[in-house]
């Protein structure tokens, strides 16, 4: 009866005597190793017989294991099986790499289709209007591109000073717009106000009344303007703005807070959350104080008098 | 046949040519002033301070002549938290302080002080009931009296208010001025503003109502007058020393702005300027209900006509729902801060106030004074449009920040 071949791969050829090399090489260097170390134990001068160092010890370990992995590895059967896994090595590598670059392609066609989203989510640019529109432009933008980003739920230890961290962030750049809104409708009156005083002055040109004293148009102006800023000032419009404003500066002073008490927590210094708890105990305790002071001088007033 | 009109171009560049000379002179004079000695100090008047605590302190004048006979009783200034008291003792010829010393006034000062994080828990039940009242008792033993005379000024006329209402037994006449009861109008715009405030964020975010923040929030009520037209005003002006002195010093004054306790703040906010508990008699404060019927003392209340931070409606309700009978409402022509610091309003204010102590204080007179409904000694603070009426308030020369 035909002996079964053991089944050859093409790579089983190197593969076998790579492994007896590396076999003999580190069965050659812990033996070295092993003498070295037996050697200085015997003859080094003042040198006290005792175990080996921690270190060496693991170093020997480490090629103890590489060694007995290395014998079994060499053994045909199991050299076959290495080679064969081998073999489809180039299989597996194809296939992490179509995957990957699968999911590069998909991300890169999500980016692009975000892209081309910008302009449908915000309004186009009206060239009347140029420095309200770009402050809107960069409003809707931040808020619909890139505030999502911010608001990535955080996994893991720090997810929580990470999730603090973006909410300023974000606070930060939500301010920036309100602030930009409001200083926006504020420098309203100074643009009608100029306008309104240039119709002025054209009306007066064309009746050839033009004031002697040219102070005239700056006290006529402050005037326009005056009056520009009490309508603005009334109108439900300011107030929104106004209050939207002071509600995201007081948002984000609220996030900065919270972050820094993150970060002073790792330094020896009590935070304003300690400060405040320990200012509300003192607040309660100076209150009883003055409550007993004040019930004491009562007591003491109404003896005094006999009652 | 009628001659049409001309533009008088020579006499328009002429008078630019004139501008252009004077401005280079002004700079020339002004640099000599903004660089030598200039006397600025506010608040010299000299006092003592006689009580403190925590951060409160009361100040007491010294005297500048021998005791009036005529007004006995110690009057007790309650200014508000916001800003300072030294507005009352801006500069010496122009001071209320030193005016009702030298009627020999016995006078004393809250000096609110600047609150730190610290005090942020602090209410108005503490500012009332606890500070004020401790003052007031200090000051009535001191002095050997039952009751004081007591003027609060704006926000320090609502503590006097509610003050006078809980402790009627200690408060022998009651000056109001500038003082804000009532909060629902919309005569000024920082009751329209009140309303959309979230005090209870603000204090989250700040602790303490920030100064500045409350400052910047003034100046934004009139930005063409008080941030332009204001150091326009003040270009033109540099080269007059005196100008620039007392200009200094009511910038000194204007920035110079303590914190609000955030407490105090949220409950100010809340209960008078947006639920309007305090004309209403529901104010509850130190778990008593501020009783407007309990200011059975004189009053008298006096508030500016052009004042834009506590407008006429905004003041002149008290005397419509306040238990006393002897009261009057003074309205003088001027605004918020120049009811103290205008040289015109200086010759009514405080000689009306002194006039009306001596009324109800001199033994002689005391008995004399009649008990009579609230007269108005000014004219009625008309109803029309708020904006029209702060036009052109500003006197020539006289510095108006507010």
């Amino acid at each position: 009866m035909e002996e079964s071949k053991p089944e050859t791969t093409p790579n089983a050829d190197f593969l076998q005597p790579w492994l007896n090399m590396m076999n003999q090489v580190f069965t050659g260097v812990f033996s070295g190793i092993s003498g070295m170390q037996a050697g200085n134990t015997a003859g080094g001068s003042g040198s006290t017989e005792g175990p080996a160092r921690p270190s060496q010890e693991a170093l020997m370990s480490i090629f103890k294991t590489w060694g007995t992995l290395s014998s079994a590895m060499s053994e045909p059967s199991a050299a076959g099986t290495i080679a064969g896994g081998m073999a489809t090595l180039p299989d597996i590598m194809s296939k992490f790499f179509q995957t990957g670059m699968k999911g590069f392609l998909q991300a890169q066609a999500q980016a692009a289709e975000k892209i081309k989203a910008l302009g449908k989510h915000t309004e186009a640019y009206r060239f009347d209007n140029l420095d309200q529109d770009g402050i809107k432009a960069w409003s809707d933008f931040y808020d619909k591109e890139i505030r999502q980003y911010l608001k990535i739920p955080q996994l893991g230890l720090v997810r929580f000073y990470q999730e603090r961290f973006n909410m300023a962030v974000d606070k930060y750049n939500i301010m920036n717009a309100k602030l930009g809104d409001f200083l926006q409708i504020l420098m309203l009156p100074m643009e009608k106000s100029f306008k309104v005083l240039i119709e002025k002055i054209e009306e007066q040109v064309r009746l050839k009344k033009l004031p002697e004293d040219p102070h005239e148009h700056y006290r006529m102006w402050v005037k326009i303007l005056e009056g520009h800023y009490m309508s603005l000032f009334k109108s439900n419009e300011y107030t929104r703005v106004m209050a939207d404003t002071l509600t995201a500066f007081e948002d984000f002073i609220s996030a900065r807070n919270r972050i820094f008490t993150d970060a002073m927590q790792s330094l020896p210094i009590p935070t304003n959350k300690d400060l405040d708890d320990l200012y509300d105990e003192l607040y309660h305790l100076k209150k009883r104080v003055k409550e007993m002071e004040r019930a004491n001088k009562e007591l003491r007033k109404s003896t005094a008098s006999g009652g | 046949m009628e001659e049409t009109p001309k533009i008088p171009v020579d006499i328009i560049l002429k008078h630019l040519a004139e501008d252009a000379d004077r401005a280079q002179d002004r700079a020339t004079k002004a640099s000599d002033i903004l660089l030598g000695a200039l006397e600025t100090d506010i608040a010299t008047t000299p006092y003592e301070v006689i009580y403190q605590e925590d951060r409160v302190k009361l100040k007491h004048y010294l005297p500048m002549r021998e005791p009036s006979g005529d007004i006995k009783t110690p009057l007790v200034v309650v200014y508000a938290l916001i800003n300072r008291e030294t507005m009352l003792d801006l500069q010496p010829e122009r001071s209320v302080v030193r005016n009702f010393l030298q009627a020999g006034i016995d006078l004393y000062m809250i000096d609110w002080g600047y609150p730190s994080r610290k005090d942020k828990y602090l209410t108005i039940d503490d500012h009332v009931n606890g500070y004020m009242d401790n003052i007031i008792d200090h000051v009535r033993e001191r002095v050997g009296v039952d009751k004081v005379n007591l003027m609060g000024i704006c926000m320090g006329g609502t503590f006097c208010v509610i003050y006078s209402a809980l402790h009627p037994d200690k408060v022998k006449n009651l000056v109001t001025t500038v003082c804000p009861t009532n909060f629902d109008t919309d005569q000024g715009l920082l009751h329209i503003w009140m309303k959309d405030v979230d005090a209870d964020k603000m204090i989250e975010a700040y602790g303490n109502m920030p100064g500045d923040l409350m400052n910047f929030g003034f100046l934004l009520l009139n930005p063409a007058r008080l941030m332009i037209d204001k150091y326009v005003g003040f270009l033109e002006n540099m080269d007059d020393k005196a100008f620039v002195e007392n200009f200094i010093r009511m910038e000194k004054w204007i920035f110079d702005s303590p914190d609000v306790p955030g407490e105090t703040f949220r409950q100010f906010v809340k209960d008078c300027y947006q639920k309007n508990l305090l004309i209403k008699s529901q104010l509850v404060v130190g778990g008593k209900r501020v009783n407007l019927k309990n200011l059975t003392m004189p009053l008298l209340n006096i508030y500016g006509q052009f004042d834009h931070l506590v407008p006429p409606g905004a003041a002149d309700k008290l005397t419509s729902v306040v238990g006393s009978t002897d009261k009057e409402d003074l309205c003088l022509d001027t605004g918020h801060i120049g009811i103290y610091v205008s040289s015109k309003t200086q010759r009514e204010f405080t000689p009306k106030i002194l006039q009306w102590l001596k009324d109800r204080d001199s033994p002689k007179t005391e008995t004399r004074v009649k008990k009579q409904p609230a007269r108005k000694t000014a004219r009625k603070a008309s109803k029309s449009s708020w904006t029209a009426r702060t036009k052109n308030t500003k006197p020539s020369k006289e510095i108006t920040n507010a």
